[in-house]
């Protein structure tokens, strides 16, 4: 097997998660900075909205290597898309296959299903509960935990921070209860 | 600290503002630094889509527990970035 063809397939847990546990190091050694992704967005609106706000209220050119980081996500994932895409199916269990037929989910080509994220959809009830509604509780509960799972579960575990773990405990039982118990009864709308 | 005394203590987004170490921003550095994080956040990137991290689908394996995979990947970066930590 050539060595594109190694990097075209889905990669192995064991292989993603060392090199992302590995960003925590590598970001505090190079410029002493700890890792997290939705301080972005913070960064954004002080730089967008010259307000009053007390909580944009900080000189957020001091934190721009956070939105060089996040664009380099941003274009490491079109070049992803671009030349390394895994051509074939996503092989995920039998169990969730059956059960998301139900609901009329049957294309497994990309990152998301098409059959739910699409133009046509943003108009019926589901879909708008889940870009739209999804979205905003992405924003808000971001916001109000003070970090999304980059920031409280790969920096802040790693540095051992209690109110991380109480923020990871939370990520996972809400989780949990949208999947198991919610997320089916919005996919029947 | 006192132009920032508005931040709460608690407040790690900015905390490098008002932090009273050495390694605060006060050592000027060229912006053309911050393309290191470009290229860290590439790798990231990449990281994310490859190992299907993103997918809609194995976030639902994962809180259906049908699968191991992304316990996998957040359990094994939790464990290599404590050590890493610790070591530094």
């Amino acid at each position: 097997m050539s060595f594109i063809e190694l990097v075209k397939q889905p990669w192995p847990w064991y292989v993603a998660g060392p090199i992302i546990g590995l960003m925590v190091p590598t970001l505090l050694i190079f410029g002493n900075k700890t890792f997290g992704i939705s301080s972005s967005l913070r960064h954004v609106c002080a730089a967008c909205m010259p307000s009053k706000i007390p909580f944009f209220q900080y000189d957020w050119k001091k934190e721009i290597w956070n939105l060089f980081f996040v664009f380099g996500v941003f274009l490491g994932g079109i070049i992803t898309a671009l030349y390394f895409k895994n051509d074939a199916d996503i092989v995920v269990s039998k169990a969730l296959i059956s059960e998301l037929s139900k609901h009329g989910i049957s294309d497994f080509s990309g990152l998301v299903p098409a059959d739910l994220f699409n133009w046509a959809s943003l108009g019926t009830p589901r879909g708008l509960i889940l870009m739209v509604l999804g979205g905003f509780m992405v924003g808000f509960g971001t916001r109000y935990a003070g970090g999304c799972t980059s920031g409280h579960a790969i920096m802040g575990l790693s540095n051992l921070q209690l109110p991380s773990l109480v923020a990871t405990i939370s990520f996972m039982v809400g989780g949990f209860i949208m999947a198991n118990l919610i997320l089916p009864f919005i996919l029947s709308l | 600290m006192q132009q920032h005394s508005n931040i709460p203590e608690n407040d790690f987004e900015v905390r490098s503002l008002d932090a009273m170490c050495i390694n605060d921003e006060q050592v000027e550095t060229p912006s053309w630094h911050n393309l290191k994080y470009l290229l860290f956040g590439l790798v990231f990137g990449m990281v994310l889509i490859k190992a299907e991290v993103v997918s809609w689908f194995r976030i639902q394996e994962m809180f259906r527990l049908q699968s191991f995979h992304m316990f996998g990947v957040i359990g094994s970066a939790v464990v290599v970035g404590a050590i890493s930590v610790f070591i530094i």
